[in-house]
């Protein structure tokens, strides 16, 4: 359960910005979260509420933007979701990158 | 009331790990150590694995080694009767090692003297892949009492290690366990990872994995 180091992660990133933007209240933070980050969002919008207890960012609300995977085959050029979480180019065989589905970012931060 | 401001952040979650992780790299660098973390569940077998390993390539190769639990120096133990100098990290209740423990944990040894540095990451196939400590290396092992298809339920863990371990062979003949099967969902999840099969117990595979070891210190 890493989901409540994530979650206080994201709270610091909000203060933070809040801080630099001279502003006294984060109303929304929005994040991408990866289908293949490792991480349960629905559990990091539990310990975010448990943790977004600052002055600031209290009453906040956090949206988590899911982003699928998405493999590509660097032979064939061919794009696919990574189905069962195989790597391998549904058209030839060969090991294919991952495009997209590892994101762990704050995207952006909605504040007075 | 004004209305809200937007401000585009585009900030990675893990950026304060990351750079404490890139600072780990750079003193791993200096010293000439190599570093690998290595990851699997609880009982998976890492400690046995490393005990072994100290004690077979210890001749040969200048270890040092992090363990990390929740509780207990029980594995730092096992691993001192070996002669290896290790340190022991208690996350309490941190299911994972992270960047600015290792550093911590980097005090107390001599890493001057060291070619190569285990750190025996906190048993779980989750949390642990998505730290990065400065290693490296990942490796990643898989028991064969487990299931074949852990490669695919915890794709994190084996997509990140460059290399992985099938251990416990010797209880091949007792399980269902089909070795060949839980190869083909690793080589699914991570087409370009090197995979071993060993028995730290008989001895079987083992050396194909010493020479892995050396050639790595060779810096091959």
């Amino acid at each position: 359960m890493h989901e409540m180091s994530i979650a206080m992660s994201i709270v610091e990133i909000a203060e933070e910005t809040a801080r630099e933007a001279n502003a006294d209240k984060v109303f929304k933070v929005n994040v991408d979260i990866g289908e293949l980050s490792g991480v349960m969002s629905d559990s990091v919008l539990f310990c975010y509420e448990a943790c977004a207890t600052s002055e600031i960012v209290a009453g906040s609300e956090l949206v988590v933007n899911s982003i699928e995977a998405v493999a590509s085959c660097p032979s064939c050029e061919n794009s696919f979701s990574p189905k069962d979480r195989y790597f391998l180019c549904p058209g030839c065989g060969g090991p294919a990158g991952l495009l997209q589905g590892e994101e762990l970012s704050v995207r952006s931060v909605e504040l007075s | 009331m004004n209305d809200p401001r937007v401000i585009t952040v585009k900030k990675d979650i893990l950026a304060k790990n990351d750079a404490l992780a890139a600072n780990n790299q750079l003193i791993f660098k200096e010293s000439g150590v190599i570093v690998v973390n290595l990851l699997s569940s609880p009982g998976a077998g890492k400690t046995t694995l490393l005990v072994k390993t100290l004690t077979d390539l210890k001749s040969e190769i200048k270890f040092a080694v992090i363990e990390g639990d929740q509780r207990t120096d029980n594995d730092a133990r096992r691993i001192m009767e070996t002669g290896v100098p290790v340190t022991q990290i208690n996350t309490q209740s941190a299911c994972h090692l992270d960047a600015g423990m290792t550093f911590q944990a980097l005090d107390t040894l001599d890493l001057g003297s060291v070619d190569m540095l285990f750190i025996e990451n906190v048993g779980n196939l989750v949390c642990p892949a998505s730290y990065d400590l400065g290693e490296q290396m990942k490796i990643t092992l898989l028991s064969v009492t487990e299931g074949e298809d852990k490669p695919v339920k915890y794709p994190k863990a084996f997509r990140v290690a460059d290399a992985m371990v099938l251990t416990k062979t010797d209880l091949l003949p007792y399980l269902d366990f089909d070795p060949d099967q839980a190869m083909e969902y690793a080589r699914k999840v991570n087409p370009a990872q090197k995979r071993f099969r060993l028995s730290a117990k008989s001895g079987a595979g083992l050396e194909e994995w010493y020479q892995f070891l050396r050639d790595l210190t060779n810096g091959s």
